[in-house]
């Protein structure tokens, strides 16, 4: 009787846990996929995988243990080719996947869409991070944490990326003047 | 780049990555995740991570087993008798030799008699217990009728009479 009174409080508090987190975790996933399909499954199967290892039971930071699971399994399920490292060299344009590039966005003035596939086109070493730093809820800290290196590293990488993005959206804006 | 220009680029950034803190999920989200969980998982299930030891500790006992067995199997002379025949044999150049492995069939313990005395019949049982119990005046017969097997047998010359 009190196994089974145990076991009902343990699934209330898991329950809870999901109620608080799961908007947050779906941003964090969001920020990496970039795709609402993909981002609810890395939220099922990060809550999935807590609670099948009792992980959860023994969280410090909760949001930072979660950001960091989520994460984990979104960068897995990128894929291989989006997933580059910052040795290989940028584009020259820049251009993300889809066929709009940043150019033609901006004649057709969606500044906003422009900029979105400027983002999209980084590589994720710098992406994420800067992706990251917009979900409200993390800061510098908690993204050195999620992603596993130095918290200096990531204000690096976000001021770098944010240099690049205002560099190519600079170079938009003169070439849409001139036309 | 003037400072209107820097202030616009500033906001177009800070616009589109507010855009990834704005995200949300289709309603119910926690209701499907809980569902998903409950039909797909139950915390019993998680192993340990030292259970992988289990089946490596079944496998190095298993071998254990199989390599004991095979040290206390004695050598069986078939083995070296075809070592010899290998050795003695004259190589050949072209065909590989095949060597038989199939076992030769145990020989039998050598009889002292050639050929072997097979089991008495019906009959002889029958005579020879009529030999061993019979009284003295069947055995006097018996005698006399071998001994007179053994005379040559005569033939009594035929006459053959002419054909009228």
């Amino acid at each position: 009787m009190a196994r089974r009174e145990e076991a009902a409080a343990r699934e209330a508090r898991f329950a809870a846990l999901v109620e608080r987190h799961s908007r947050f975790v779906y941003r964090v996933a969001y920020a990496v996929v970039r795709n609402p399909h993909d981002s609810e499954d890395v939220v099922q199967e990060a809550f999935l995988k807590l609670y099948r290892t009792g992980a959860w039971e023994g969280m410090r930071d909760e949001k930072a243990f979660l950001a960091r699971t989520a994460w984990r399994i979104a960068v897995d399920r990128l894929p291989k080719a989006r997933n580059q490292s910052l040795d290989q060299p940028l584009s020259p344009d820049l251009q993300s996947d889809d066929s709009q590039s940043p150019e033609d966005a901006v004649v057709t003035a969606d500044w906003s869409a422009a900029v979105h596939r400027l983002i999209d086109a980084l590589p994720e070493e710098l992406r994420q991070p800067l992706a990251l730093a917009a979900v409200e809820e993390l800061n510098s800290r908690e993204i050195a944490q999620v992603m596993g290196i130095a918290e200096g590293t990531v204000r690096t990488r976000i001021m770098r990326a944010r240099q690049i993005l205002k560099h190519k959206l600079v170079g938009l804006e003169d070439r849409y003047e001139q036309r | 780049m003037s400072k209107d220009e820097r202030d616009k680029v500033e906001r177009l950034l800070d616009d589109a990555l507010a855009s990834y803190s704005r995200q949300e999920p289709r309603p119910g989200l926690e209701r499907r995740v809980l569902d998903r969980i409950h039909t797909g998982a139950s915390p019993g299930i998680a192993f340990p991570r030292w259970a992988w030891a289990i089946p490596a500790a079944a496998c190095l006992l298993w071998a254990g087993i199989l390599w004991t067995r095979h040290v206390a199997t004695p050598h069986r002379p078939q083995v070296r008798q075809v070592a010899v025949t290998r050795e003695i044999a004259p190589p050949r150049a072209e065909t590989p030799r095949i060597v038989n492995h199939v076992h030769k069939r145990k020989a039998l313990p050598k009889q002292p008699q050639f050929p072997a005395s097979a089991p008495l019949t019906n009959e002889e049982r029958a005579l020879l217990a009529f030999v061993t119990h019979a009284p003295k005046e069947a055995q006097e017969a018996l005698i006399d009728a071998q001994q007179h097997s053994a005379e040559p047998i005569r033939i009594e010359k035929i006459e053959i009479q002419p054909l009228k």
